[in-house]
């Protein structure tokens, strides 16, 4: 009996993270992790960012019940090792390779910063306008907190608001109607005669060369 | 049979060093025809040698214009989740910076628009590399042409549909030899050109 799931062609996106122990940006690559901390800088899809409770253990994929900031944080997930935090879809800047990322984060040094930005964004007309925040980054704050064990320093991302861009086409609002894997409609689609690019100039109307 | 490799390895030369002049790559080209076709007697084969240069030149004039490759021919595999084995398949350039996969195909003249099975292909690297553009490079002795395909998702879920089509037809039988009691290659297509391919299809299929 099938699961009624679909499998064909999906999109996964691969993840972002931030090492507070280290104060350090790390994006998926081919081969294992890519630092990308020297010229952070990315569009955060602020519009879109969930909250909610996540688990993240090693060797495992981690799980996720989160939704809609608008609708609050949900009802805590049965288990341990359960930690409030974030996801939010992000776009590198071109200058680090580019493309979309998924940051998610339970650490409270990322919370808090990205929890003033989110407020910040909030509040900024351009929001009104559709925009997008660009945030970059400059240098890093130390967090020293007093524990049982002794004092835990981590590393807080000094982020700010550097920039304002339209939607990018890469970080679509999620349900929107995706194209079906095989379309039903009849083969219309085609291909267009592209001339070759021009050399590389001044960046136009939406810019990721923001890094 | 071998113009496209040729072809593809004079107009690699000139991508990954721009400044290699044209003439450098089209030798490298002609050289690499002669050692793959060192031992066939297609009686084409002059006439494929003789256009490979002009495809070289045609080829660097057009993809000069995007830089260095950041891959060239990456190995590709692919496994659908639905399918008992992977895709297989070489992207012939890749810019990544730019989020563009271009395949390069070596023709002696230019159709006006883009083979249905090129953008199939396409739209798998574009999957299996994470590109978000695919585009098909058509290099004749006298011009280039770049396509970009439209949809790729639409070609990608062809693709899938065909491999499953044909995955469910070949379960049917139990062995190659009833296969072929069944079926019957296509002749006029280009790939039996070649006198020993169509003696190889007469012997396999008996047509």
């Amino acid at each position: 009996m099938g699961l009624g799931l679909s499998v064909g062609g999906g999109d996964f996106i691969p993840y972002c993270k931030f090492d507070a122990r280290a104060g350090r940006w790390f994006r998926k690559g081919e081969n294992g992790d890519v630092d990308v901390t020297d010229g952070f800088a990315a569009v955060f899809d602020f519009e879109q960012i969930e909250v909610g409770w996540m688990m993240f253990t090693a060797g495992a994929a981690p799980a996720y019940v989160t939704q809609g900031i608008a609708h609050g944080i949900p009802a805590k997930p049965q288990g341990e090792n359960w930690k409030q935090g974030f996801r939010v879809n992000i776009a590198l800047g071109s200058a680090l390779g580019g493309g979309v990322f998924e940051l998610s984060s339970t650490a409270k040094a990322l919370i808090g910063v990205i929890d003033r930005l989110h407020t910040e964004y909030g509040t900024a007309p351009e929001k009104a306008q559709g925009k997008l925040p660009i945030l970059k980054m400059a240098g890093t704050t130390v967090v020293e907190t007093k524990g049982p064990q002794g004092v835990t320093r981590n590393y807080a991302p000094n982020l700010s608001i550097a920039g304002w861009v339209d939607r990018p086409a890469t970080l679509p609002i999620k349900g929107a109607a995706a194209p079906a894997t095989v379309s039903a409609a009849p083969p219309s689609t085609g291909s267009t005669l592209v001339p070759p690019p021009a050399p590389k100039a001044a960046p136009a109307a939406v810019s990721m060369d923001f890094g | 049979m071998y113009r496209g490799s040729a072809a593809e390895h004079g107009i690699t030369m000139g991508l990954l060093d721009h400044s290699t002049p044209v003439a450098v790559c089209q030798e490298a080209a002609v050289r690499e025809f002669d050692r793959l076709s060192a031992l066939n007697t297609d009686d084409n084969r002059e006439k494929e040698r003789d256009i490979v240069p002009g495809i070289v030149e045609q080829g660097l004039l057009e993809l000069r214009h995007y830089g260095i490759p950041s891959h060239v021919q990456r190995k590709i595999e692919w496994q659908h989740p639905e399918l008992p084995l992977p895709f297989l398949g070489y992207v012939d350039f890749q810019y990544e910076q730019d989020g563009i996969i271009i395949d390069l195909k070596a023709k002696p003249k230019l159709s006006s628009a883009a083979d249905e099975d090129h953008m199939m292909q396409v739209a798998l690297y574009c999957q299996a590399t994470g590109m978000n553009t695919g585009r098909i490079t058509y290099c004749s002795p006298k011009k280039a042409a770049t396509h970009q395909v439209d949809d790729l998702q639409y070609h990608f879920g062809r693709l899938v549909n065909l491999a499953q089509k044909m995955e469910n037809f070949l379960s049917r039988f139990q062995s190659a030899e009833e296969l072929v009691s069944v079926l019957a290659p296509n002749t006029q297509h280009f790939t039996y050109n070649n006198r020993q391919m169509r003696r190889r299809a007469y012997e396999i299929f008996g047509v």
